[in-house]
């Protein structure tokens, strides 16, 4: 093989390692996960300011939001690593199959972290900034570090994390927060459990191998799709007190009684059926259930 | 506050109430393949929060839709 030949070849397997690296950066910031925060991130906007916020609000709070929640599942990564390596569906992880070392994931987790706090500060508002912050710290030391391997609660009260993204949104369109906001907020907080339980029942042997504490490991898989049910009634209410406060409207109110009798239907089959069949199910449509919500919102406010 | 309104506050807080108590009632052990290094009262109080969160939702809803 010629000088020139070897030279080009090495080249190529340097881009090849380079690209492969950034691939993995880019997975330790859970994109699909991120999806979903941003749909209720921009959803409030869009219902906080009428449906017309102004698009360079939106599209820095979109990317400092990204930012945001890809350096807490990013420090997630990093510090759940040694659970990650006793959990089938987790091994493939970056920093497990060593694509990214520990320190580099901290750095990088730490950067999107600081990026976000600037992005959103300096050119959006110092609200949207510091309610990414408390869904940081509520994400990565509340749950990551503390609840998720002590407390069955882990996902309840550890949820609080995930419904943080409309407050961040409210907070970017506004300026302010208010009732709205919070009603947004405990939505996603209340929706939290019934979707994480119907994952921990297909994942349950794995999160019994990481030793992690989830409702069906500790309590068991009937118990579980028993409280599967009760949050689904519970976060039902919940989505009702909207139209009750006069936040949101008649629209509003038929697609969420809609939607609600979808979701509970499904969660009273899953609980009378003990099938993964339903479970999954029952996890694939509680996404889309939260996604329809708030563009039902959207649309009553627009 | 209009009747429809006091309807749907009706609907909802009964769906809070009666899911809330469940939600807070995990039967002990029932099929128990472990347990939790928790304190007993730190399990009490992530029982309570959400509980107290949802009847301050339902108090404001109804005053502010009033």
């Amino acid at each position: 093989m010629s000088t020139s030949a070897m030279k080009s070849g090495q080249a190529s397997t340097g881009v090849a390692a380079r690209r492969a690296f950034v691939r993995d950066l880019v997975k330790l910031t859970k994109p699909r996960i991120i999806s979903l925060l941003l749909v209720t991130t921009l959803c409030a906007m869009l219902v906080a300011a009428k449906g017309h916020p102004n698009g360079w609000d939106v599209l820095w709070t979109m990317i400092g939001g990204y930012c945001s929640a890809g350096g807490a599942n990013t420090i997630n990564m990093w510090f759940d690593r040694d659970i990650d390596a006793r959990m089938q569906r987790t091994t493939g992880r970056p920093v497990v199959a060593g694509g990214v070392s520990p320190t580099q994931a901290l750095i990088f987790g730490l950067g999107l972290v600081l990026a976000s706090t600037l992005i959103l500060g300096l050119l959006v508002n110092w609200l949207s900034s510091a309610m990414a912050a408390l869904g940081l710290v509520l994400y990565v030391a509340l749950y990551t570090m503390w609840l998720k391997r002590s407390s069955i609660h882990n996902i309840v009260i550890g949820g609080a994390a995930g419904a943080v993204p409309p407050l961040v949104g409210w907070a970017a369109a506004t300026g302010e927060l208010t009732f709205g906001a919070l009603l947004m907020f405990a939505i996603v907080f209340f929706w939290t459990p019934p979707h994480f339980w119907a994952l921990a029942l297909i994942l349950t042997p794995d999160y019994a191998e990481a030793g992690v504490p989830m409702l069906p490991v500790i309590r068991g898989e009937a118990e579980t799709r028993r409280q599967v049910l009760a949050w689904s009634v519970v976060m039902v209410g919940v989505t009702l007190l909207p139209y009750v406060a006069g936040v949101a409207g008649l629209v509003y109110l038929i697609g969420a009684a809609l939607l609600g009798t979808a979701f509970i239907a499904l969660a009273a089959i899953l609980f009378r059926k003990a099938t993964l069949y339903w479970a999954r199910w029952t996890f694939h449509f509680s996404m889309l259930y939260l996604a329809l919500l708030f563009v039902a919102w959207v649309i009553d406010a627009a | 506050m209009s009747d429809a309104r006091l309807a749907v506050l009706i609907v909802a807080a009964a769906m809070i109430g009666i899911g809330g108590i469940v939600t807070a009632w995990n039967r002990q052990g029932a099929v128990a393949q472990g347990a939790t290094s928790e304190p007993r009262s730190l399990d009490l109080l992530w029982r309570v929060l959400p509980l107290a969160f949802l009847a301050f939702l339902v108090a404001v809803a109804a005053i502010q839709g009033a």
